[in-house]
């Protein structure tokens, strides 16, 4: 059904086209009509195999004609010798190749061919896996084949190293890169782990591997596998700091309340302690980075020692202006010093690629990923400036890159922040060109302690991902996009808990007209 | 009745007209199907059910057909009849856009059916008789337990194992373990999770670097995998996906909408696969359904995960009344 060209012919041509096709239809139902009134039939067994393999090489995909050669299979199977097997075995594997040179991509044949081939007494994998390679020849994108050579592979006894080096041919003949990148990425993990078990692939190969997406990416920046292959390389899933516990970063011990947020999503709640007794109370995740405790310890000006214990470490709260704190510093978190050097390594290339190719999407975008990954502080500036490119570049998906400035201005927001937490009473988000509202749960101690927050002179078209801020007394949204649509933008701030508000504005923005303010404070208040 | 061409599909029937009664819902223009032949269609549906029989083993056979090519009289030749688990999930979803409220569908029979179509690694295949197994076979167990109400149709936990070892070192979703990531099997996998509740088996950096992966294969239209070129279905399997994963605004609906009306055929309607070729039901109702996720004016609004629209899924809820 996919892709047939249109061709014009003439009437007679047409009329003898049509009686072609009755005549076909004609042979088609007479052929299925006997198929089924001969079915279980073990008698005529051979008149079936004539009948459906006629049917199926114009149609191999009626699956249920294939079930019923297998199902005459496995009874030739119980009786038949083994050189008479091997042939009939031979035979059906002719047959699936015809229907495949009819359809390369039919499910039915290509399942069929490695359903039938087990049979064979001495079936020749080996045999496949040329087969496969004259298939993707001509068309290396073909996932059937693909599949089927992972099969003939095992079934040859193939080791997963002898699989890798198969792949590793497949990459130097530029033959499909996509799938021998993919190929390789499910047997690198079984062919070179890492003895250590700290990561997925051994640092030495590793590293070669960094170095074939080098190559790839210096021959054609514009092949994006090898881009993606990279980032997967550089991920969480290659890296140690997958396996590591979520660490908290910020502790904060108020008089009711206490809150941990944490540098990934943690399952486990932490615990806290007060002058060596544990504190009760029902912790409570307040959002996948977040944890919080409502406790009724009362003044904590005469705490001595305040500690909390999570699985990924322990932090000491030290007194402060506003209640007992520990903030970790950004350096020591994810990355250890290697992962850093290699991702320093990557960024070093792709900047080197820039100046050699200046137009390439996919280094820009890999670069602004790297920086991210690094130093958020140390490459705000640059960042900003390569989206700006990537918007010129691809303007297809400029919305998707606002939205990745707006994740990391926010980011770059939040690790100035949490540093130093005086500043958290007034928090200013003002022309940040932000388009979405990321990381405030990350905001965990700012978003309890805030009494003013100017997002004015951005881009928000909803307030979706609005958090809770209890202590919100002045709240400015003017000059942004939010949406006309009747009530979205009031059930957003509706949900945003914002009992405390008391000034607040909205104009400049498409809903202006529509919102009540007066109205909206004094509901908000009795929330 | 179907034309020669499609003879393929014979064995199908029940999907095509899934994408016919489907598509002429989106374009509002059920209704204008009279009732008598609305009902008629009800009635084919229902005809194509497998019953179980005094045989224990008959209830895993349960579900629908494609099609009547394969409907046998005898009580002998029972056996040689299975479901197709495509067909069954088409079969019902055809039945709520047609207004039936599913009180014929014997529904412990239909999820058995399903389970027994459950391979040890957590996949599905199609039938009994024996198939490829693969990511669609997934979405089709999940949209048949949940329209059922009845999710002792899967073992959800294998489920999940399959879909997360299918994930690509792209960071998206392929038929299975081992192979590339495609816009198909996304789709499957990701509405598949979103009906069982379970799409946070991944992580917030994995969906964002499906995210990317996702909003990377647009070219005008929409591609299904890299460096293929752009097809009209997967305006919605892509498109559906970013819908359902939040990101659907960050496409470029001006490019997507040129591409996808460049496919239409001006002499005899619908969408193709790609401009200037023949036109297929399927690539029309997808064609429809990609130009309904950006609002476009006549279509209905589309159940992402469910592959049907909101006032069609609307009614399934309201349908479901039967105890678990």
């Amino acid at each position: 059904m996919h892709g047939r060209l249109k061709v014009r012919t003439t009437e007679q041509e047409q009329a003898i086209k049509r009686k072609e096709r009755e005549q076909k239809v004609k042979a088609y139902k007479a052929a299925m009509g006997r198929i089924m009134k001969i079915r279980g039939n073990v008698e005529l067994n051979d008149e079936m195999l004539i009948l459906t393999r006629e049917v199926l090489q114009r149609n191999p995909d009626i699956y249920t004609l294939w079930n019923i050669r297998r199902e005459i299979f496995l009874s030739f199977k119980k009786e038949k010798s083994d050189e008479e097997m091997g042939k009939l075995v031979d035979n059906e594997v002719k047959l699936t190749e015809n229907c495949l040179m009819n359809n390369q991509k039919s499910y039915c044949a290509w399942h069929h061919r490695g359903w039938v081939l087990d049979l064979h007494p001495e079936p020749k994998w080996t045999r496949e896996l040329a087969l496969c390679t004259e298939f993707l020849k001509q068309d290396e994108r073909n996932f059937h084949c693909w599949d089927y050579l992972r099969l003939a592979a095992a079934k040859s006894g193939f080791s997963p190293l002898k699989q890798f080096e198969l792949s590793d041919e497949k990459i130097k003949d530029n033959f499909s890169n996509y799938s021998a990148w993919h190929y390789r990425s499910k047997l690198l993990p079984l062919t070179h782990p890492d003895p250590e078990g700290n990561a997925l692939i051994e640092p030495r190969q590793h590293s070669y591997e960094l170095g074939q997406v080098e190559s790839a990416a210096y021959t054609d920046p514009n092949d994006s596998s090898a881009w993606f292959y990279q980032r997967w390389l550089l991920g969480r899933d290659c890296s140690v700091a997958q396996r590591q516990p979520p660490k908290p970063l910020l502790c904060w011990l108020g008089p009711h309340k206490a809150i941990v947020s944490f540098s990934k999503h943690s399952r486990l709640a932490p615990q806290l302690f007060v002058d060596g007794q544990t504190v009760e109370g029902e912790w409570m995740m307040e959002s996948k980075y977040v944890w919080v405790l409502k406790h009724k310890i009362g003044n904590v000006d005469l705490i001595k020692k305040a500690e909390v214990v999570t699985e990924g470490g322990r932090l000491e709260l030290q007194p402060s202006s506003i209640g007992l704190v520990a903030v970790v510093a950004e350096d020591s978190q994810e990355h250890n010093q290697v992962v850093m050097d290699t991702l320093k390594g990557q960024l070093k290339n792709c900047k080197l690629l820039l100046t050699l190719t200046p137009d390439c999407r996919w280094t820009y975008l890999t670069a602004v990923f790297l920086m991210q990954a690094i130093d958020v502080r140390l490459f705000h500036g640059e960042t900003m400036e390569f989206l700006d490119k990537l918007i010129q570049l691809d303007p297809l998906r400029a919305g998707h890159y606002d939205d990745l400035r707006s994740k990391y201005v926010m980011e770059f927001k939040l690790s100035l922040m949490e540093g130093s937490f005086g500043v958290q009473e007034s928090v200013s988000l003002s022309q940040c060109h932000l388009s979405s509202l990321y990381h405030f749960n990350q905001l965990a101690l700012v978003r309890e302690m805030c009494r003013k927050l100017d997002l004015s002179h951005n881009c928000l078209v909803t307030l979706d991902s609005m958090p809770g801020l209890p202590a919100l007394e002045w709240l400015d949204l003017s000059d942004n996009e939010l949406t006309k649509e009747p009530g979205r933008v009031d059930k957003n701030l509706r949900n945003a808990n914002l009992t405390a508000l008391k000034s607040l504005s909205v104009q400049d923005n498409p809903c202006s007209d529509l919102l009540d303010i007066e109205d909206l404070l004094q509901t908000l208040s009795f929330k | 009745m179907m034309p020669p061409q499609t003879q393929k599909g014979d064995t199908q029937r029940l999907m095509f007209a899934f994408f016919a009664i489907s598509g002429l819902d989106i374009l509002n223009a059920l209704e204008s199907c009279n009732a008598q032949h609305r009902q008629d269609m009800i009635e084919w549906i229902y005809s194509l059910q497998i019953q179980p029989d005094d045989d224990e083993e008959s209830w895993s056979r349960c579900g629908f057909m494609g099609s009547c090519t394969f409907k046998l009289q005898s009580k002998e030749s029972r056996e040689y009849q299975h479901s197709h688990i495509a067909m069954t999930y088409t079969a019902l979803s055809s039945l709520i856009i047609l207004g039936d409220d599913l009180s014929r569908v014997n529904r412990p029979a239909v999820i058995r059916g399903v389970r027994a179509l459950q391979q040890p690694d957590g996949s599905f295949c199609a039938h009994l008789g024996g198939s490829e197994n693969d990511m669609r076979f997934i979405f089709c167990a999940a949209v048949i337990c949940y329209t059922l109400k009845d999710w002792s149709g899967m073992d959800m936990p294998l489920v999940e194992d399959f879909i997360k070892s299918s994930l690509s070192y792209e960071g998206a979703i392929a038929q299975g373990p081992g192979l590339e990531a495609h816009g198909g099997s996304t789709y499957c996998a990701i509405a598949a999770l979103v009906l069982m509740g379970r799409l946070s088996i991944f992580s917030d950096e994995q969906l964002d670097r499906l995210r990317n992966w996702l909003l990377m294969r647009q070219v005008a239209g929409f591609q299904g995998r890299p460096n293929k070129p752009d097809d009209t279905c997967y305006s919605f399997w892509v498109g559906a996906t970013l819908k359902l994963l939040d990101r659907y605004q960050f496409t470029d609906k001006k490019k997507n909408r040129e591409f996808i009306l460049s496919t239409q055929q001006n002499l005899t309607g619908g969408f193709s696969k790609w401009p200037d070729n023949t036109s297929d039901p399927l690539h029309t109702y997808f064609g429809l359904c990609g130009l309904s996720l950006m609002g476009e004016p006549g279509l209905k609004e589309i159940d992402c995960a469910l592959n049907m629209s909101v006032d069609a899924a609307k009614r399934l809820e309201q349908i479901q009344t039967w105890d678990s």
